[in-house]
Parts: structure tokens; C-alpha cells; sequence
């Protein structure tokens, strides 16, 4: 494994810098289940991984974890169960290699009953930790729903992927995350804004006129033009970038564009549409075989996807050279 | 960031403004396929009636950009062919003396401004809630409506075409409107953000002046204090708005009405924009556009009045608002005009301003009859042709450092009925509305005399309108302003309680009593203190003993206090001394 880059100063949100931090953090999300985040992690993680970039893959997804499977890791010897229950364990006990060069793993909770069911403060200690963890990306495998242990790790990351599916289920559950996270972010900034009393009215009202971002906005103009505008622009600078999986037809593949311009048009936040990955049988073959479709298979339309996508997003972060070592 | 319900129609149609019919009409297609009923991307996303709305909107934007008249002219109120504009204008004999100044902030602290003074009635004016659907109404005056939801916008949000936008109404300083920054720097204020927005209006105007002599709108009306004379140089066609410096707390009133409301709801956002809070010096106001059609070719014209008036520096504390909103006979609410905060002692200067563009306006328009003026301030507004009359003016004022106030007067204009059918009002107008009708009891005279003022044509004096406004106007401004500025300072209303006697013990009864006094069921309140519902009940039925410990009682009871209005203390304390004294005696 190669040694950890050294981490830019640049990095990160000013006040973070001097800590060591990921360059960049990926979450994959989607709400719905059975959309292929997992896979899509995974192979993210290999395709960053092969061109150069150290990466490290958490199985987010307290209840259902299978990350490593994915990955072909077998049950793995340490998880996140064994960080969260020690007092003082360090990340690195619990990273393990892949078998893929620069790709190492944290593997998620196994058997602990309560696993899912990750404490405040659990939560707070993961996500310190976690963003202080060493790596040129860190990519976050997020569970399915919109639970605030989901949403807190989507929106911590610099780009919040969301995978949908070309499907008026996964498409519903899709909206929802995002109007979930973008909600959960307004309660993390409320205070510092002063809109408390309308992000409270805009969550608690069920058929209430609060119901989308512009509202809010709105209202928050109405009150402090100044800060709404920057309110506004905080929202903005949140990207999620869209991913269409299990694409069957071509129309599917303009699902993503679709659903980012729609999205945009009703609540004026940008999404990008990083690409889609076709349908393909011999993704779903690798899982059988319990490999990444990457390896497996590299040649295959799912894997070129996920290629194309990689390269998107290391397009997105400037990284057009990376460090390899 | 704005709902599609403010964007222009390049922007929804997501074209640049220099797209070519083709790709407009394939961007269509695309978008309505994109928002079809059954589009996968829009499952979920909203509800079904906003995606309808969206591809109403979708057409309509088809109809006008692939209509190359159509589409000429709504470049031109969208300030497009900038150069091409300042040269109509220039062209037209419009002298105007100044630029304007950077628009963004402007607008900013018109908003601000807007929001702070008034905090409905203004605000809906100013903001418009998002969610106000997308006009329903079809052809010119949506078309007018939405290009001043989107100009007034271009501010606030800077998408690349508004930008443009917003650029070229800035290359436009002919048509700027005239002189806050010479009233300034005469009053010596420090205030550095005076200056109206001409930009926008001056946008349309040139479409009226170029294309359509008939429907000239909206002079500038230029608000200066001393001299009366920069209202003579007001342009003629230029449309309006004015911008002046309101006081701090003052409220750039606006009357939007039906026809326009939108654009009503934009102007105030830009006239507010000199915004120079300069108490004491001076109180400007806001011209409401006001919607006159030319029936034959079916192009909106834009008409406003607006005046402003500016206080005297000795300061008077009254700033006489008055606002009238007139309805049209025919019960076609048009579109409102004339804002005018008058300073009692001395108006002239308002109404020097206003009147001059009367005749402005009324000169190219044939039928006096049909004009309405509106306020005291006699900002007229004329029809071009045969059509239309402004409605109702709202006038408001900011009284030197309180809130505002303003005194509308509700006056029915004798108008032409609008040839064409004209929207009912929408819901957005209405707030404002209602607050130009606060005071219905406010005779209508004042608009009665400013009417004869207004109705000749270029003679029309300016000492006449001064009359007039220190008398009529002011006068009954003044009568009802204490009345409406404590309307305006009175907290909105609460749930009634019952009285409740200075020595009551407050049992369960008088709690039950209270609670239902204010329609509230026991639920709700559950509901809302989060204290279950069959501790409420045991409360209500002063069932000590079901009743938990004294400590969490106590909490239970100042919760629930403060849920009904109560004063927790006073409740808490009597109840527990009666339940300490009941279950002692038990």
C-alpha cells in the first residue's frame, strides 16, 4: 500500500485545514434500497484507487452492512462496531486492506443488535474521526432511508452522490433524501441565521405553505435579507450529484439530467448529473462472485460507467493529476 | 434561485435570449416531455397542479418567444436590445438627468426597507410569496405582469441573463429617473444609497415610446425638493418608477392590482431602492405601474404616476399618506398608481412632480375620461387609447421614525371599462389591497379633487395639485393615520380569552374554560406542549391525586399557562396552592 499523501493545506473548509483531512469526501446515498450504492462505492473506490488516489471506503450502512462483501473482503476481522464500542481505538485499528492497491476499508457493524442504532455521541465521535481520517477520498456507504444518521454523513461530504434508479420508486425516495438533507442542513445553520421558528414551521407543517427551499428563503428574506443571501448561497454551495444506475434503455439514461433540471426548476438548487451505468449483467455477476465489476470485469459498460463517473468527479475536485505514488 | 413562477421566459424555456425560433421550439419540446404528467422525473417531486402551472407557463412562453412581434416587444421590456432602447428614448426627447446607480444593492435595501416597514402589506408587495401561482391570465398582461416579476427579480438573484438584464438597464441612464441624488446632497444626507431604479422601467418604457406612440407609460417621476422644475423634465414615456428617498421606516407604497399585480409587486422592489434612510429629510414613494391595454394590437402600455414628496427638513413627524384605490366602475380593478407621502407643511414639491406627468400621459391618450387619478398627489394616469384606467393608488408614507403609516382612501374612479376582460385581482395584490382599503372610512375626497387636476390635459398647474394635496389629502391622511399606525403597531390578534378576574383561582374549570375559549381541543394542546393528554385531563378535572409530584406539575401547569395565554406564574401558583390545599384536607 502506498504511503498517505500528504495532505494540501488547502483542503477543506477553512478552520479544518491544519487538521489532516480527506481531500474530499464522498457519500453515497440514495434512500431508497437495493439501488446499488454498495456497488457503487465499491467500484468508485476502485476506480479512484486505480488512478492513483489513496482511498478509503466506510461502510456506512450501520444495519446493512456489506460493503465488504462487495468487495470480496469475506468477513472481515474488525469493524466499525469494534471503533465505536472502545473508548480509545484509533480509526487505523480497524482499517483493513482490500486487495486492491490504495483502496482499504472500514467495514461496518457485523453483529451487534444495536448496531444501526448509532448514539449521538457515537455519531459524533464517527464523524470527527472520520474527518480526520488520512486519505486522498473518503467514500461513505451510506444506508438506505432518510434517518438523520444517514443524512448527517450525506451532508458532512463535499460531494453527496445519489444513486436512482430509472424508477418512479427509487426516483420518489430520491427526492426525498435530497429534500431531507437539504432540510437537516438548514437545522444545522438555523441558529447561526436566525430562522429557527422557520426551519421549526417548515418541518413541522405538514400541508403548511413551508414546504420547499424557496419558501423558507423567502421567509428568512423577509426577515434578514442579508443573511438569506448568504443562507441561500450556503445551500447552494451543497452539490448532490446525481448517479442513474440499472439504466435499461436510452431513454433511462437521461434520467439523470431529467431529474437534476426538474430539481432545479421547482427548487433552484443545482444538482450534477455525474452519468449513468447501464444495466448489466455482468455487474450482477460480479456480485455473485463477490468482486468488484472493476476488476472483474473492466471492460464491461457498468464498468466504463463507473469510470467515466470517477473521472467526473476528479474533474470536479481538480485533481486532474493526481499524486500517484 | 427562484421558482420558475419568476423566471423570464428564456429562462424557462432554459435558452439563451439570443435562441433562434428553432432551438426555443425544440427546448420546448423537450421540457414538455421532461414535465409531462407521467415523466418519471417529476414523480414525487411536487405536486401535480405546480407541474401544470410550470407547462402553462412552458406555452405561454412558447407563444410569445416564437412570435416574432410578440417576442420583439418583450425583449424590449426585458431591456434586451439595450442600445437600441436608449436610442428610442433618447429619441423620444427624454432628458434624464442621471444614472442609476448600482442596482443590486439597492434593491437589497429596498427589500429590506420594504420588508421592515411594512410587514404584510409591503412585503407582499414587495416579496411575492412564492407560491403564488402563475398568473392565470393569458396574452399582454401576463406577459407584462411576469416581465416585471422577473426584471424586479434580476436583481435580487443573478443568473447569467439576468445579469444581462440587469447590465443593460444600467447602460441606460436616459431614461433614468430623476434626481434623488441632487435632493441628497441639498439635505446633506450621508445617506450613500439613494437612487431609483430606472432600470427596469426604463426597459419598457422604450417599447412603448418605439413601437406604440399611443401607449406611452410611465414617466420617472423624478423627486426633488426644492425644485419643482425636475418634473417637467420627467420623460414622458418612460415608465415608472420613482424613486425618491424613503424615510427609514417609511413604506414605498405600491398599489398592485389586478392587471399587474406582478408588476406592482416589482416595482416596489426597485422604487424602494433609494433607499436612503434619511429620516428626517425626505419620503419618497413609489409609482405603481398601472395597466393600460391597447386593445387593437393587445400591447400592454404601462402607466404610472408616482409622486413623492419630500418632507421638509424642519421635520414634521406626519407624512401624509394617502392612498386611493379606485376600482374601476365596471369592477375591473386596473392597476393602481400614485404613491405620494406628502409632507404637510409643504407638499409642493410633490406634487410638482406628479403633475407634470399627467400631462405627459395624458397627451398622446385621447379620452380623458378614462383616467382615473388616483391620490391626492394627483399622479394621473392616462390611457393611451381607448382603454383602460388605473386604479387604485396606495399611498404611504413613512412619518419620520415610526412605523408606517398609511392612509388610504377608497375612491371610485370613473373609467372606461377596460376593453378587454382583466383578471380578477389575485391573491398576492390582495394584502395590499386591503391595506389601501384600511381605512375605508376616509372619505373619498381627496381623490375627488385631485381627479379635475389630472383630468386636462398638458395645463394642468402644478400649484393646483399642491393645493390639493396640503388640504384634502393630508388633512384626512392625518385624521386617520393615528388610527391606521396603531393598526400597523398592534400585535396580530390572539385567540380571544375569556376575562378573567385579577383574584380568579385558577382551577381545572377556568384552565377547561380558557382552553375552550380559544377553539382549542384538548389534543391540540397535547399536541403542542408535548405534556400528555391525560395529564391535561386530570388537570381540567382537578383530579389532584392522578395529578404527578409537585415539580412536574408545576411544569406541566406553566406549559400549559403559557399555551393558553396565561401568565404561567400566576397560574401555576394558584393551582398548586389549591391542589396543596385540597389533598391536605383529604
Amino acid at each position: 500500500m502506498a504511503p498517505t499523501a500528504s495532505v494540501p493545506a488547502v483542503s477543506g473548509p477553512p478552520g479544518l485545514s491544519r487538521r489532516p483531512r480527506p481531500r474530499r469526501i464522498i457519500a453515497v446515498g440514495g434512500g431508497k434500497g437495493g439501488i446499488g450504492k454498495s456497488m457503487v462505492s465499491a467500484n468508485l473506490g476502485v476506480a479512484l484507487a486505480q488512478a492513483g488516489l489513496n482511498v478509503l471506503l466506510v461502510d456506512a450502512d450501520l444495519g446493512g452492512a456489506n460493503l465488504h462483501t462487495c468487495l470480496g473482503v469475506g468477513q472481515p476481522s474488525a469493524t466499525l462496531s469494534d471503533f465505536l464500542r472502545k473508548n480509545k481505538a484509533q480509526l487505523d485499528e480497524v482499517i483493513i486492506p482490500t486487495g486492491v492497491p490504495r483502496l482499504s476499508l472500514i467495514a461496518g457493524a457485523q453483529d451487534a443488535l444495536d448496531a444501526a442504532n448509532l448514539k449521538y455521541a457515537q455519531k459524533q465521535k464517527l464523524l470527527k474521526t472520520l474527518m480526520g481520517a488520512s486519505a486522498d477520498y473518503l467514500i461513505l456507504d451510506l444506508g438506505a432511508g432518510t434517518s438523520f444518521n444517514t443524512i448527517d454523513f450525506f451532508i458532512l461530504a463535499d460531494h453527496g452522490v445519489l444513486v436512482v434508479l430509472p424508477e418512479p420508486t427509487s426516483v420518489e425516495n430520491a427526492y426525498r433524501f435530497a429534500k431531507a438533507a437539504f432540510f437537516r442542513r438548514l437545522q444545522q445553520v438555523e441558529s447561526q441565521y436566525g430562522i429557527e421558528d422557520i426551519v421549526e414551521s417548515a418541518l413541522t407543517t405538514r400541508e403548511g405553505s413551508l414546504r420547499t427551499l424557496h419558501d423558507v428563503l423567502a421567509q428568512a428574506r423577509r426577515k434578514d435579507p442579508a443573511s438569506a443571501e448568504r443562507l441561500e448561497r450556503e445551500l447552494a454551495s451543497f452539490r448532490i450529484r446525481l448517479v442513474v444506475n440499472q439504466a435499461r434503455t436510452d431513454a433511462d439514461l437521461n434520467v439523470g439530467a431529467a431529474v437534476a433540471s426538474a430539481w432545479k426548476k421547482f427548487f433552484g438548487i443545482e444538482m450534477d448529473d455525474l452519468g449513468a451505468i447501464r444495466y448489466d449483467d455482468e455487474a450482477w455477476r460480479s456480485v455473485r462472485k463477490r468482486r468488484p465489476v472493476l476488476i472483474e470485469r473492466p471492460d464491461s459498460p457498468a464498468s466504463t460507467a463507473i469510470q467515466r463517473i470517477a473521472a467526473r468527479l476528479l474533474a470536479l475536485d481538480g485533481t486532474t493529476d493526481p499524486s500517484s505514488p | 434561485m427562484k421558482p420558475f413562477e419568476q423566471q423570464t421566459y428564456y429562462e424557462i424555456l432554459e435558452v439563451p435570449v439570443t435562441a433562434p425560433v428553432d432551438d426555443i421550439r425544440a427546448s420546448y419540446s423537450r421540457l414538455m416531455e421532461l414535465y409531462a404528467p407521467d415523466s418519471i422525473a417529476v414523480y414525487a417531486l411536487v405536486e401535480p397542479e405546480q407541474v401544470d402551472a410550470l407547462r402553462a407557463r412552458l406555452t405561454e412562453a412558447l407563444e410569445i418567444l416564437t412570435d416574432a412581434e410578440l417576442r420583439a416587444e418583450y425583449d424590449q421590456e426585458l431591456g434586451l436590445p439595450a442600445r437600441r432602447m436608449v436610442e428610442a428614448v433618447a429619441a423620444g426627447g427624454q432628458p434624464s438627468p442621471e444614472a442609476p446607480p448600482e442596482a443590486g444593492t439597492v434593491a437589497h435595501a429596498a427589500e429590506a426597507l420594504a420588508n421592515a416597514a411594512v410587514e404584510e402589506g409591503a412585503a407582499s408587495s414587495a416579496t411575492p410569496p412564492p407560491e403564488q401561482p402563475a398568473t392565470t391570465s393569458s396574452g399582454p398582461e401576463d406577459f407584462r405582469a411576469t416581465f416585471f416579476r422577473g426584471f424586479s427579480f434580476a436583481y435580487v438573484s443573478s443568473s447569467i441573463q439576468d445579469t444581462q438584464f440587469v447590465g443593460s438597464a444600467v447602460s441606460l441612464p436616459p431614461v433614468a429617473s430623476a434626481a434623488p441624488v441632487p435632493a441628497e446632497a441639498t439635505s446633506s444626507t450621508p445617506a450613500p444609497s439613494t437612487a431609483s431604479i430606472p432600470a427596469r422601467p426604463a426597459a419598457s418604457a422604450p417599447a412603448p415610446a418605439a413601437s406604440e406612440p399611443a401607449s406611452s407609460a410611465q414617466p420617472p417621476v423624478a423627486d426633488r425638493a426644492e425644485s419643482a422644475e425636475s418634473a417637467p423634465s420627467a420623460p414622458a414615456s418612460a415608465p415608472a418608477s420613482v424613486s425618491a428617498e424613503p424615510a427609514p421606516t417609511g413604506t414605498p407604497a405600491s398599489t398592485p392590482e389586478s392587471v399587474s399585480a406582478e408588476s406592482a409587486r416589482g416595482t416596489p422592489a426597485s422604487t424602494p431602492a433609494s433607499v436612503a434612510a434619511e429620516p428626517a429629510s425626505s419620503t419618497l414613494v413609489s409609482g405603481t405601474p398601472s395597466v393600460s391595454a391597447e386593445p387593437a394590437r393587445s400591447t400592454p402600455s404601462l402607466t404610472t404616476a408616482s409622486a413623492a414628496a419630500e418632507p421638509t427638513p424642519t421635520s414634521t413627524p406626519v407624512s401624509a399618506p394617502a392612498s386611493v384605490s379606485a376600482e374601476l366602475t365596471s369592477s375591473t380593478p386596473v392597476s393602481a398608481t400614485a404613491s405620494a407621502a406628502a409632507e404637510p407643511a409643504r407638499s409642493t414639491p410633490v406634487s410638482a412632480a406628479s403633475a407634470p406627468i399627467a400631462p405627459a400621459q395624458e397627451g398622446p391618450s385621447a379620452p380623458p375620461s378614462s383616467t382615473a387619478t388616483s391620490a391626492p398627489i394627483a399622479p394621473a394616469q392616462a390611457s393611451p387609447s381607448t382603454s383602460s384606467a388605473p386604479a387604485s393608488g396606495t399611498v404611504a408614507s413613512a412619518p419620520a421614525s415610526t412605523a408606517v403609516t398609511a392612509v388610504p382612501a377608497r375612491t371610485e374612479v370613473p373609467a372606461a371599462p377596460m376593453p378587454r376582460a382583466v383578471p380578477p385581482p389575485l391573491p398576492s395584490a390582495r394584502a395590499a389591497a386591503a391595506r389601501a382599503s384600511a381605512e375605508p372610512s376616509v372619505p373619498p375626497q381627496p381623490p375627488e379633487q385631485a381627479r379635475p387636476p389630472a383630468r386636462p390635459a398638458a395645463g394642468r398647474q402644478l400649484g393646483d395639485a399642491q393645493v390639493i394635496a396640503q388640504d384634502s389629502a393630508i388633512a384626512t391622511a392625518e385624521a386617520a393615520l393615528a388610527q391606521v399606525a396603531a393598526r400597523v403597531r398592534e400585535p396580530p390578534p390572539r385567540p380571544r380569552t375569556p376575562d378573567i378576574p385579577a383574584d380568579a383561582e385558577f382551577n381545572g374549570e377556568l384552565l377547561r374554560r380558557v382552553r375552550e375559549a380559544r377553539g382549542q381541543s384538548l389534543q391540540q394542546v397535547a399536541d403542542r406542549t408535548r405534556i400528555s393528554k391525560a395529564h391535561l385531563e386530570n388537570v381540567e378535572a382537578d383530579r389532584y391525586s392522578a395529578l404527578p409530584a409537585q415539580v412536574y406539575l408545576r411544569g406541566i401547569l406553566m406549559n400549559l399557562a403559557r399555551e393558553l395565554g396565561l401568565d404561567p406564574l400566576r397560574v401555576s401558583r394558584s393551582y398548586l396552592a389549591l391542589a396543596s390545599e385540597k389533598s391536605g384536607k383529604k
